[in-house]
């Protein structure tokens, strides 16, 4: 078990760097590109509607 | 409005398969060792570069395709769709390259070296920056989506090549699979792994079938201006 | 007919081009003369050296980076002309097959490149080889070498500066889409470079193999630009 410390311990910075890039790249494209859409999207909804009551109007 | 269903299950899906195999590498995959019996920590890197890796070349695939499709048709869908495919590849071929850097330090001892898929690598990488590059100092719009598309498919068609001509320089990067007949991982350690790649291409694909949706949305909010502008 | 009037508009596009060289002798000029330059620089890069320290070594990637760069020099001088002058348009304007376009371009671009190459290729061996060892191998492989790159990257180069000369960067443009895709050819080409100028047992048969890649690449990518060309141009 000491071995596996060993070994582990000097290389463990590297393996979580690498899964932290992962993870934050991943969940940062899902988390910037549903904040856009939502945006858009309501955005859309605004400029529909006053196009619906100018056409009532 | 609920025609992405696909892309937000497959975004579902493949958080849930990628966050299983994380979990599986740390947890079930048994820890690789070097000849000399030491305990290989870095290796669990494998699990996820690798499938970053591939999720590049095959989303990169339809750069070249809808760029075909582009020249052919001259639909400015197309355009839309090889860019977004293209962003989706860059995004993939940062994270591959981090990830192999950070390997790279552990194995070899330094954060580079000039060693034949490194570099055939870092020219992809350029390529595709200079795809963007091309674009935005193009100010024509059709001229744009022309020769994003041309240069797009020469892209494409160059990767390959400058990963054949190393195959006889020597390089130290380890060949997983395709050497002799079987992959030499352990059952666990396949499993985690082909569970992380198709976790990881499910995502490309939500990846881009939202980014196309953010553009539909943009384009229509665009014609929608227009319209109360007039 | 049909293929006889193709020829006639490739020789009528191509002896433009080369009279128009000769007549103002531009790029053949500038571009033996930033080779010239490069060597230059060449002789601050080899200045701490010594004596002893063998150039050929470094001969076949010092020779190539000379000649990529001189060669988005001229193909971007070779375009730049076109568009100033309105002949792409008129061009255009004309009957003229766009295919028949790109291989007089083409031929052009290869032949004037070919020609700086060959002549700054003895001014290189003039100022950093004499006295050192010499070329290992036959002269002629290294023409070899020359040409067969030389057409790779005048084809590709071709396409390329036909986009990039409508781009707001221009040269900046060329040299970002250019130098990546020519990754494969330029590090072959000074494979078989390296091979013809070191020599000894088995370098002729490693010679070979690189120049299969040099080919490989020419036919490929040639083979695409030429495809590629007729939607470029244009639009």
């Amino acid at each position: 078990m000491g071995d596996l410390y060993a070994a582990v311990i000097p290389q463990a910075p590297y393996v979580i760097g690498a899964y932290g890039l992962i993870w934050l790249g991943l969940l940062g494209f899902v988390y910037l590109v549903f904040g856009r859409i939502g945006r858009l999207e309501k955005e859309l909804r605004v400029l529909e509607e006053s196009v619906k009551r100018r056409a009532q109007s | 409005m609920k025609r992405n269903l696909l892309a937000e299950i497959m975004l579902g899906l493949g958080g849930l398969l990628t966050s299983a195999a994380f979990f599986m590498t740390f947890f079930w995959a048994a820890p690789s060792s070097y000849p000399d019996g030491r305990v290989d920590f870095a290796q669990k890197i494998f699990y996820f570069h690798v499938p970053v890796a591939e999720a590049s070349f095959l989303v990169f695939i339809f750069t070249a395709f809808y760029g075909i499709k582009f020249l052919t048709t001259r639909e400015r869908i197309y355009d839309t769709k090889a860019r977004i495919a293209t962003e989706v590849t860059l995004f993939f071929v940062l994270l591959t390259m981090a990830t192999g850097i950070l390997w790279t330090k552990v194995e070899w001892g330094v954060w580079w070296q000039w060693e034949p898929r490194l570099t055939t690598y870092f020219i992809l990488t350029l390529l595709v920056i200079a795809y963007f590059v091309l674009r935005n100092s193009v100010e024509d719009e059709e001229k744009r989506a022309v020769y994003a598309s041309a240069f797009g498919i020469l892209a494409f068609i160059d990767a390959p090549i400058s990963f054949f001509i190393t195959r006889w320089l020597n390089s130290i990067h380890p060949v997983v699979f395709g050497a002799g007949n079987s992959s030499g991982l352990e059952p666990p350690m396949l499993i985690t792994f082909i569970i992380a790649q198709v976790g990881m291409l499910m995502l490309g694909y939500a990846f881009y079938q939202l980014r196309l949706r953010e553009e539909e949305l943009k384009e229509r909010l665009e014609a929608l201006k227009i319209e109360i502008g007039d | 007919m049909e293929r006889s009037n193709s020829w006639r508009q490739f020789k009528a596009i191509l002896r433009k081009d080369l009279v128009m060289e000769l007549r103002t002798k531009e790029m053949v000029t500038s571009m033996g003369l930033y080779a010239l330059l490069t060597m230059v620089v060449y002789q601050i890069a080899l200045a701490e050296a010594g004596d002893t320290f063998d150039v050929r070594l470094v001969m076949p990637g010092l020779i190539w980076v000379a000649f990529i760069f001189m060669s988005m020099l001229g193909l971007n001088r070779s375009f730049v002309h076109e568009k100033d002058q309105g002949c792409m348009d008129a061009l255009l304007l004309s009957p003229v097959d766009r295919p028949v376009i790109f291989f007089a371009k083409f031929a052009g671009n290869l032949l004037f490149l070919m020609v700086v190459e060959l002549l700054s290729l003895p001014v290189f061996s003039f100022l950093f080889l004499q006295g050192r060892a010499g070329i290992g191998n036959p002269i002629w492989l290294l023409g070899v070498v020359l040409l067969g790159a030389s057409i790779g990257i005048s084809g590709v180069g071709t396409l390329l500066a036909t986009m990039t000369v409508n781009t707001k960067g221009k040269d900046v443009m060329l040299s970002v889409l250019f130098v990546p895709l020519m990754y494969p050819l330029l590090r072959a080409a000074v494979g078989a470079t390296f091979a013809a100028v070191i020599g000894g047992p088995g370098t002729v048969q490693t010679f070979w193999l690189f120049m299969a890649w040099v080919a490989g690449f020419d036919v490929i990518m040639v083979l695409v630009a030429y495809g590629l060309y007729e939607f470029v141009v244009g639009v």
